[in-house]
């Protein structure tokens, strides 16, 4: 139903049309009905199959058919067990040997099931041809080689070669080369070599870029788990990646894949990290970096004071799951060493200035990914040779976002200012996209903000940003839940009404 | 096989160079007598290729007044150098040895991938007989060194001799002049109409090596060619990527001797008679018939038409022919330039050279065994130049200093020669066609034009070289495509469609 | 399912032309894509509502049988919508992605270097929406390109301007629209894909995320 172009067509042509369907329709009718009759009575023969491939030819998307049939195959394999335990009886006039006997008979089996394996493989290869890109085609596949004891997962790989000389960027046969490669064992540097090679022949392939970014965490894993893979494999990634991006001017895959490069690697399933902490006499407050609703499935301890509390009676603070108070009683001994633990991390709580009794833990948002001198030196020829070009094309956006998130790597508190009016020259220049910039220079705003906020003199009592008159959105606001007190511009307190964050004096949870 | 012949052609053709061929098979395919002949026992004359043992004979030769080739000399020569042991050590001897391994070429071209000839070729089905092979790199002179130029996108991006912005700015540029001419009235066609190609490529701020990269290489021009010019030649060479291999080019297999050979074997195929080492001693017009009188060895012919090469006795009696292109031709056991543009032991290689004031210019064909042309192991150079003088050697002087004085290659043989042009008609010949000498050209664009130009007055109304037929376009007449019915089903419908009938007839279906 | 109730707009217009709302010039042609839809089905043995049969026996979305990555990035947005997990997204990245769909000429694809369709209107809009992200992209510019691809003759929406239109773009044309805010057409829920009012009655209540 894609790419159908409307031609006009005469009044002849369009009853020539007409009747060409209609009378195709009555096929298909006609052999649907059948096909469904013989399901109802069992009937799982070859002439169900012989039927299913008509229609299958034609449109591999029905997915009943392809699950009759494999109705039919299973049927077909038992009825083969069957036959081959039968045959494992002796009878007293044979001549043969039993083994022989079981022998022979085996073989004749497993010619037999690879045949039938056989018959499907190929249906799914002519299915094919007519539509590269059909699950149930593939998927049929991938159960019949799953069925096949002896399946010559090498021949896959090689069909798989096959497949994306004709459409690079398939992503079907890209996945079902992972899972064959898999299956064959093919060792992740050699599928690296191939990868490689692809982009040295064409780098405009969103498609090879993402098979690299699945196997180079695997190979280089980085320690620290800040990056997606070793700094030194990131070194020369990127260094392949910006020439990708310089070298063809209208492309974007190989900007998709530098941005990935610059970030963190993935961090599934982490379990959330503690933000913000404070605790006085008659409560505690926790801000999460990142939303956890099942705050309950962490274990939470307080360990000083010559105690160890479980913090269990959370409730949380804001709508998000990343704010949580607890109202309990502490006995916080003022000379006392504290720390929080929270799942399996585990931090030193530092005494509020002051005359109240509490602690607190503060930890900014943005982290500083570790960096060796080598790395940094790419980072920042990269910069510049982004730099540069912007000097001939100003308005280029990836040039100008990239050259943005190359700054915040290399010194995010240095170069803030800079990165933010490519934002504002990026709202401009992709307009499109003006939400998005206006968002993530909030984001960046909040995370240089939040990174200065324990230097200044009121920390953490005090978060003062009225004078911010373009912040229009609040982003990381569990962060301030320790404050007492908060000031905003007036347009943004207006603008965020119910939502403006909690303060710790609003929790009344002080001493 | 004299007496055989007919007495009457429409055509005679004298001299199977590769424009004579080109007309000769031209009018044979659309059905006129031909009879082609030529003085020499080969084909191809002057554009002919020869085995080792041969070019010395012919080099030898007496030159006679209306010679085509002079001025012509070779020399063997003995290397200083020791060979290592395991290597073999080439000389006069050996070389001769393998006399019948060379295609030595007198005027050797290469084929742009896209351009007149190749799609001839294709046309008229005549690349059936003929094998071709990429060129592996286009090289230019940068600062005393051979360096391959980037073509391709890939080779942008593979390349280590540019900066990344540079990679940037040429592929910008290339991707402008590829759509140059699309929009005719766009900015920079109006800006820069009457001004020269230089001062566009300075107004793209590309770099000076970009600049001689597309100057010298891509577009090959001159500081004075104009706007227009330079961007249909740039675009000439970026139609022509893509195709086959990694560069524009292609040269035929076996050299190029080769293609005169083709079409000769097509105008055969077509019913034209072939004649070697057969001399026309005489014509003359008859002004009753206007038909020609040929005499050759005691016979006469009649035709209706004649073309012939030029510097043909017996036409060109007391013709002037004057210095055309100057020749050298070198074999050589190490190539020039370094690994990179070798790989594999012998890259087949195309440079053009400027002299120091920019107004002259040479092309350098390096051929390795790979084309078919010489013995695994040594290298043929085919250097070109427009002739100045009388003596080739000192024509090419300037660039010989270039490639071999710093480089130290081992020349064992090394041979010039001149290729002469009519200065002026004979005026015994009104009505004969003369085709034009090889002209300094890379391609062969130049002579199928001659040739066209000939055809076009020989046989106005007539195609040339007209396109073979597909065999899905002969109709079988009684065919009536628009009419529809049952039987214009794919064949398995049909079938399927009338066996449901019946099952369905005899059950009961419920819809 | 009585599709008018759905595109009936709810002044009541019943002028049988378009609507008021005028995008760039364009405007939506409502009862004429009321009529292509109450056509649809109407005839069992029409060409296309046949070979179109498997995808109703299937009786599953078409975004996991016959598209791509697009579809089933909806529907695992969908599902943690449906289970309220959205928190394990990493939003920030996932709705950046998705707004870099948008081409200049304001319809969305559904990969890098690839052509717009009508029916990432519905894919990515929906998803963007349960994330609270649907600010990210150019709601006049998309609700242009949609317009642009209905069939001013017959009703219904094609996957690309000049096309030929079919009830599943039309669904996702309208869909995207409603959820760029269209006037006239009613709120749609962009988890279960029907109208708000439905949900609500039924109190089903997918998470969705507000806007930061």
């Amino acid at each position: 139903m894609h790419g159908r172009v409307k031609v006009r067509t005469t009044e002849e042509e369009r009853e020539r049309k007409k009747k060409e369907q209609a009378l195709k329709v009555r096929a298909y009718r006609a052999a649907m009905g059948r096909i469904q009759k013989k399901r109802e009575a069992g009937e799982l023969d070859n002439e169900m199959l012989s039927l299913t491939v008509q229609i299958l030819l034609r449109n591999p998307d029905v997915s009943t058919l392809w699950n009759i049939r494999r109705e039919c195959v299973l049927e077909k394999l038992s009825r083969l067990k069957e036959e081959e335990t039968a045959c494992e009886t002796p009878s007293e006039e044979e001549n043969q040997t039993v083994e022989d006997k079981t022998g022979e008979k085996k073989a004749a089996a497993e010619d037999k099931s690879h045949s039938i394996f056989t018959c499907e493989l190929d249906l799914t290869e002519q299915c094919l041809m007519v539509n590269p890109k059909s699950y149930n085609a593939w998927h049929h596949r991938c159960w019949t080689l799953e069925q096949n004891p002896r399946a010559d997962w090498q021949r896959e790989v090689q069909l798989c070669n096959k497949y994306l000389k004709f459409d690079e960027r398939n992503f079907h046969t890209w996945d079902y080369r992972r899972y064959v490669t898999g299956k064959a064992m093919v060792p992740a540097a050699q599928e690296l070599d191939f990868c490689t090679e692809k982009i040295k022949v064409n780098f405009s392939n969103y498609s090879s870029w993402h098979h690299r970014s699945l196997l180079l965490p695997e190979l280089y894993p980085n320690q620290q788990r800040d990056r997606p893979m070793s700094e030194e494999k990131l070194q020369k990634e990127l260094e392949m990646v910006l020439t990708a991006a310089f070298t063809d001017p209208n492309d974007s895959s190989a900007w998709f894949y530098q941005r990935w490069l610059l970030g963190s690697g993935a961090q599934l399933d982490r379990a959330p990290r503690i933000a913000a902490f404070r605790l006085e006499s008659h409560g505690a407050v926790l801000a999460l970096d990142k939303p956890y609703p099942d705050i309950k499935q962490l274990k939470t301890e307080l360990v000083g004071g010559g105690q160890t509390i479980l913090l269990e009676s959370w409730q949380p603070v804001d709508k998000r799951g990343t704010s949580w108070k607890c109202q309990q009683n502490f006995d916080y001994q003022r000379n006392s060493a504290y720390s929080l633990s929270l799942s399996d991390q585990k931090v030193d709580l530092l005494p509020l200035s002051g005359p109240e009794n509490g602690a607190y833990y503060f930890a900014p948002p943005h982290g500083t990914a570790s960096c060796s001198k080598d790395l940094l030196a790419e980072l920042q020829t990269q910069l510049q040779s982004c730099l540069d070009l912007l000097e001939f094309e100003p308005d280029s956006k990836w040039t100008l976002l990239t050259s943005a998130l190359l700054m915040r790597a290399i010194d995010f508190s240095a170069n803030h200012e800079t990165s933010l009016a490519h934002l504002a020259k990026l709202e401009k220049v992709d307009s499109l996209r003006e939400g998005y910039y206006k968002d993530l220079a909030a984001r960046w705003t909040l995370e240089w903000e939040l990174a200065k906020w324990p230097l200044s003199a009121d920390f953490p009592k005090r978060f003062d940003k009225a004078d911010d008159v373009l912040l229009e959105s609040l982003p990381y606001d569990q962060y301030l839940v320790i404050a007492d007190e908060i000031t905003l511009p007036k347009k943004l307190r207006d603008k965020l009404g119910e939502s403006v964050p909690k303060t710790f004096v609003d929790l009344k949870l002080q001493s | 096989m004299l007496d055989d012949l007919p007495e009457q052609f429409d055509l005679v053709v004298i001299g199977t160079g590769f424009t004579e061929s080109c007309i000769a098979a031209a009018g044979s395919r659309v059905g006129k007598s031909v009879l082609h002949l030529d003085n020499n026992e080969y084909y191809g004359d002057v554009w002919s290729s020869f085995t080792m043992d041969a070019l010395c004979a012919r080099l030898d030769q007496e030159v006679e007044p209306h010679s085509a080739l002079r001025n012509a000399r070779y020399t063997w020569h003995t290397t200083e150098k020791e060979s290592e042991t395991d290597v073999q050590s080439w000389n006069r001897d050996s070389v001769l040895a393998k006399s019948r391994r060379f295609s030595l070429d007198l005027c050797p071209r290469i084929l742009y991938a896209a351009g007149e000839l190749v799609q001839l070729l294709i046309k008229s089905n005549i690349c059936r007989y003929a094998e071709f092979r990429a060129v592996d790199h286009v090289c230019m002179r940068h600062k005393g060194e051979i360096v391959s130029v980037p073509c391709s996108r890939s080779d942008v991006f593979n390349t280590k001799t540019l900066t990344i912005v540079e990679k940037r700015l040429l592929m910008k540029f290339l991707t402008a002049c590829n759509d140059y001419g699309e929009d005719k009235c766009n900015e920079d066609s109006l800006e820069f109409r009457g001004r020269t190609f230089l001062e566009y490529l300075q107004a793209q701020r590309v770099t000076e090596k970009i600049s001689s990269c597309v100057m010298q290489a891509i577009a090959m021009c001159g500081p004075s060619t104009s706007f227009e010019e330079g961007m249909q030649r740039t675009q000439r060479f970026l139609g022509s990527l893509g195709r086959y291999g990694n560069t524009p080019f292609l040269f035929p297999m076996y050299g190029c001797g080769e293609l005169p050979q083709c079409f000769c074997r097509l105008c055969a195929v077509y019913g034209g008679i072939y004649c070697l080492k057969r001399a026309v001693d005489d014509i003359a017009l008859d002004s009753n018939s206007n038909e020609f009188l040929l005499s050759s060895a005691g016979k006469t012919l009649r035709a209706k038409n004649v073309v012939s090469a030029p510097g043909y006795p017996p036409v060109s009696k007391g013709i002037e022919l004057k210095p055309h292109i100057s020749r050298g031709l070198f074999i050589s056991s190490s190539p020039l330039g370094n690994e990179e543009l070798n790989k594999g032991g012998g890259g087949v290689n195309l440079l053009r050279l400027l002299d120091d004031e920019g107004g002259r210019e040479a092309f350098l064909m390096q051929l390795s065994h790979y084309t078919g042309a010489c013995p695994d192991g040594l290298y043929i150079f085919h250097l070109t130049t427009p002739a100045l003088s009388e003596d080739p050697a000192s024509d090419l002087a300037v660039f010989t200093s270039q490639l071999f004085d710093q480089s130290d290659p081992q020349i064992i043989f090394s041979s010039y020669f001149t290729i002469a042009a009519q200065s002026s008609k004979s005026p015994a010949a009104e009505h004969i066609y003369y085709t034009n000498p090889p002209t300094y050209e890379l391609d062969y664009d130049a002579a199928i034009a001659n040739a066209r130009d000939i055809f076009g007055k020989l046989f106005p109304e007539a195609d040339f070289l007209p396109r073979a037929p597909d065999p899905e376009e002969i109709v079988v007449d009684g065919e009536d495509p628009s009419a529809l019915n049952e039987h214009s089903l794919p064949e398995d419908l049909r079938a399927q469609l009338h066996d449901m009938q019946q099952a369905t007839q005899e059950m009961d279906i419920q819809e | 399912m009585d599709f008018t109730t759905f595109v009936k707009p709810s002044n009541g217009g019943g002028d049988g032309g378009g609507s008021d709302a005028d995008v760039g010039g364009q405007k939506l042609q409502f009862w004429k894509h009321v009529e292509y839809i109450e056509n649809h089905g109407k005839q069992e043995d029409d060409y296309e509502y046949c070979m179109t049969e498997f995808l109703r026996m299937s009786g599953i979305y078409w975004g996991t049988t016959a598209l791509d990555i697009m579809g089933l990035i909806y529907c695992c947005v969908g599902f943690f919508s449906l289970t309220h997990r959205l928190h394990l997204l990493d939003v920030d990245k996932l709705g950046w992605w998705l707004c870099e769909r948008q081409l200049p000429s304001g319809g969305l694809n559904g990969r890098p270097e690839k052509l717009p369709d009508v029916c990432y209107s519905w894919w990515v809009l929906a998803s963007l929406t349960i994330m609270g992200r649907l600010h990210w992209i150019s709601s006049e510019k998309l609700q242009q390109f949609i317009l642009s691809c209905q069939d001013t003759e017959t009703g219904g929406f094609s996957d690309r301007t000049g096309n030929m239109p079919d009830i599943f773009h039309t669904l996702f044309g309208i869909g995207g629209l409603s959820l760029l805010g269209h006037s006239g057409l009613k709120a749609i829920n962009p988890t279960l894909c029907m109208p708000q009012y439905i949900i609500d009655r039924l109190g089903i209540k997918p998470q969705r995320l507000p806007r930061p």
